[in-house]
């Protein structure tokens, strides 16, 4: 009988893995057919792009000359105002930036205009005057374009001016610092009223403590230039711009100064030598952690300066005379809690980042020193430093950045044309070999087909067999009911004692017949007697022994068998007589047998 | 008279193994008689379910059962024999496609 049932694991493992890698090169396919599809859509994009490189290139360096020209364009005005504002008589001249690009850096040159295409170095042969009045223009441009915190300390900006222009100088500073919104603490030796300021005084009192105090308030209807800016806008804008208060206690000639800023312009007014630039060191110590013992004043052990800034921070620097940890910089909260600490030889990062008046590439832009007022003009700066602070090529490096992205994008583009028609026809030759796998996977499903039914049919086939094999087997069995349907088992078999004694009576007189016709057969080989051989005298005397003896036997026989002849007679006449009555009595059937008995006369021998 | 006793007691004995006979008989009779109601039953089975021929005699039933079970285990055989080798068949293919695919 068939059984491939052993074989059927073998196969469904088989075929397990035929459907596995059916599906691996199915998923394979749709891999392809969407990597295909990719590159078709990054083709014509890069084909796309491609036909627009030209324009787009064109457009680019448009904006880059343009965008130049529109920073340079501001800041050459705004200081060319300044100088004509301060200095009428230089109205023809006007400010220029030079912009060029030295190994891929831009640099910038300052130069007056002077006539058509004649300019002048701004620095030689130039007056004071302009100078002091680029230089501090400089200065505002520069911290504007950066993220420092919007406050300027200028030290004598207007030491070179000639006194005539002081008034129209201390205007111009004025306007910018509340335009451009950078609070500004300056100190003048000039007349400070010419400064529409807050202006505090630096004062001794009857003791000899030298105090300060504010003598005049900003003049808000001073300012007649409201072009652009709405006066109550300005004023809450200005608000948290820079520094709102200052305390510095026993710092050089300075033993309690507590003042409350402008955001706009102040004036540190004083007698001279009352600590006006002990008040600019002060704040240089505190941004630059520029601190020494002789900075302590006389007989205290140590010097505080406090600067309060927006949301009611301190900002606190103790320095003491003595001790290992000198300096202690501390950011002090509303409530007093102190939040951070510091007593390392650096300004320690949170006061950095709080106050925000920090040096670029070493060049402070906000606290301009008396004894420096050349400011980003100087020899000391080079070409490329000069643009790099005035942050002019910005724009122009974010646009030279979009240009050579661009060509990335641009070469990208041509080697996605070149390698993508490649890739793409390698995947179309893939694609069509994995394409019989459809085919493959609907003879796949036949077989599962096949494989499910397997067992059902398997079942069938046993549940036949079954059949079968019991109905051959019955068929056996039912062969045995024609027999036992034939086979008669004979009724019960009455018993009476007389027949059996009249049949044993009959068995006797059979037996007795049987006898005595056994002896008259005997009697009937009297006849075959042999007769003794005559005696002659050639007999010898054994042989007549012999003879004699043997005659005399015959004799003997001869006489027994007329004896038993005579008995023999008698008997039967009796027992005929008995067998006839017998016979008649049963029926002439014999009772063993069922036969009917018939009997011969034959010669006087009766058989039964 | 001692032998017709004898005579006598092989006669009752024979009755009584007559009566055996006959009792066992009944028995076979019966269990036949099952037999060939549960061969009817199956026979029935056989035409209705499996061979879906109501007028066939009891032995072209038999007959018809075993054509009908040499017939699904010869197509058995050769579906299995045709199914294993289409499994081959599948196998080789995806075999081919794959290596097609590395080149």
């Amino acid at each position: 009988m068939f059984n491939p049932e052993n074989n059927m694991e073998l196969l469904k493992n088989k075929h397990f893995q035929n459907g596995k890698d059916i599906q691996k090169a199915k998923a394979q396919r749709e891999f392809l057919v969407e990597r295909e599809s990719t590159i078709i859509s990054n083709i014509l994009k890069a084909k796309q792009r491609l036909e627009m490189k030209d324009i787009i290139k064109e457009q680019l360096d448009i904006l880059q000359n343009k965008t130049q020209e529109k920073s340079i364009g501001l800041f050459t005005k705004l200081l060319t105002n300044m100088v004509h504002d301060v200095m009428p008589k230089n109205k023809e001249q006007e400010v220029h930036f030079n912009l060029s690009t030295k190994r891929g850096k831009p640099n910038l040159d300052i130069m007056m205009k002077v006539g058509n295409n004649e300019y002048e170095d701004v620095n030689s042969g130039r007056g004071g005057s302009l100078t002091n009045v680029i230089s501090t223009g400089l200065r505002y441009v520069t911290l504007s374009r950066t993220k420092n915190r919007r406050f300027m300390l200028l030290d004598e900006p207007d030491c070179w001016l000639e006194d005539a222009a002081v008034p129209r100088f201390a205007r111009v500073v004025s306007d910018i610092s509340r335009k451009v919104g950078i609070q500004t603490i300056a100190i003048s030796h000039k007349n400070p009223e010419f400064y529409n300021s807050r202006m505090i005084e630096l004062y001794r009192d009857n003791s000899g403590t030298v105090k300060a105090r504010v003598i005049q308030e900003t003049k808000e209807d001073e300012y007649i230039d409201t072009d652009e800016y709405e006066e109550i806008n300005r004023t809450s804008l200005m608000e948290d711009v820079g520094i709102k208060r200052i305390k510095i206690q026993n710092y050089m000639s300075l033993n309690d100064i507590d003042i409350e800023l402008s955001p706009t312009m102040n004036m540190i007014v004083g007698e001279n030598d009352i600590g006006k630039s002990a008040f600019f060191s002060a704040i240089r110590s505190f941004v630059e952690n520029d601190c020494n013992e002789g900075m302590i004043q006389h007989g205290k052990d140590m010097f505080t300066i406090e600067m309060e800034i927006e949301d009611g921070i301190v900002l606190k620097l103790d320095h003491k005379r003595k001790g290992q940890k000198k300096t202690t910089y501390q950011m002090i909260m509303p409530d007093g809690e102190t939040i951070s600490e510091d007593n390392g030889r650096d300004v320690p990062d949170f006061i950095a980042d709080a106050l925000a008046i920090r040096s670029i590439d070493g060049i402070n832009i906000q606290l301009a020193h008396q004894k420096a007022p050349v400011f980003m003009i100087g020899p000391d700066i080079t070409s490329s430093k000069r643009a790099e602070l005035l942050s002019l090529g910005r724009e122009s490096d974010y646009i030279q950045r979009m240009i050579n992205i661009y060509n990335k994008e641009v070469k990208e583009d041509s080697l996605v044309l070149k390698n993508g028609q490649k890739e793409l026809e390698e995947i179309r030759v893939k694609i069509e070999s994995l394409e019989p796998i459809f085919n493959l996977e609907k003879r796949y499903l036949e077989v599962d087909k096949f494989i499910n039914s397997f067992f059902e049919r398997k079942h069938f086939q046993d549940r036949i067999s079954k059949t079968l094999d019991e109905l051959e087997k019955n068929s056996e069995i039912l062969k045995n009911k024609k027999a036992s349907n034939e086979l008669r088992v004979p009724s019960k078999i009455d018993i009476d004692p007389n027949s059996f004694y009249r049949v044993n009576e009959i068995i006797k007189l059979g037996t007795g017949i049987r006898d005595n016709l056994s002896s008259i057969n005997k009697i009937k080989t009297i006849r075959d007697i042999p007769i003794p051989q005559k005696i002659t005298i050639n007999t010898s005397i054994d042989e007549r022994k012999k003879l004699i003896e043997e005659i005399e036997e015959t004799q003997t026989r001869v006489k027994n068998g007329k004896d038993k002849y005579k008995d023999s007679v008698k008997l039967l006449e009796n027992i005929s007589s008995e067998q006839e009555s017998f016979i008649k009595e049963i029926g002439g059937v014999c009772p063993l047998c069922q036969n009917q008995i018939k009997h011969e006369h034959n010669n006087g021998e009766n058989n039964e | 008279m001692s032998q017709d006793n004898s005579q006598i007691s092989r006669l009752e004995a024979l009755n009584s193994r007559l009566e055996k006979a006959k009792e066992q008989k009944m028995r076979i009779e019966a269990l036949l008689e099952q037999v060939e109601r549960r061969n009817r039953e199956q026979i029935d089975i056989a035409k209705r379910d499996y061979l879906n021929n109501p007028d066939l005699s009891d032995e072209e039933v038999l007959q018809a059962l075993r054509a009908e079970l040499s017939r699904i285990s010869k197509e058995n055989e050769e579906k299995l024999s045709q199914y294993e080798s289409e499994i081959s068949n599948i196998e080789a293919r995806i075999s081919e496609i794959n290596k097609n695919l590395n080149i």
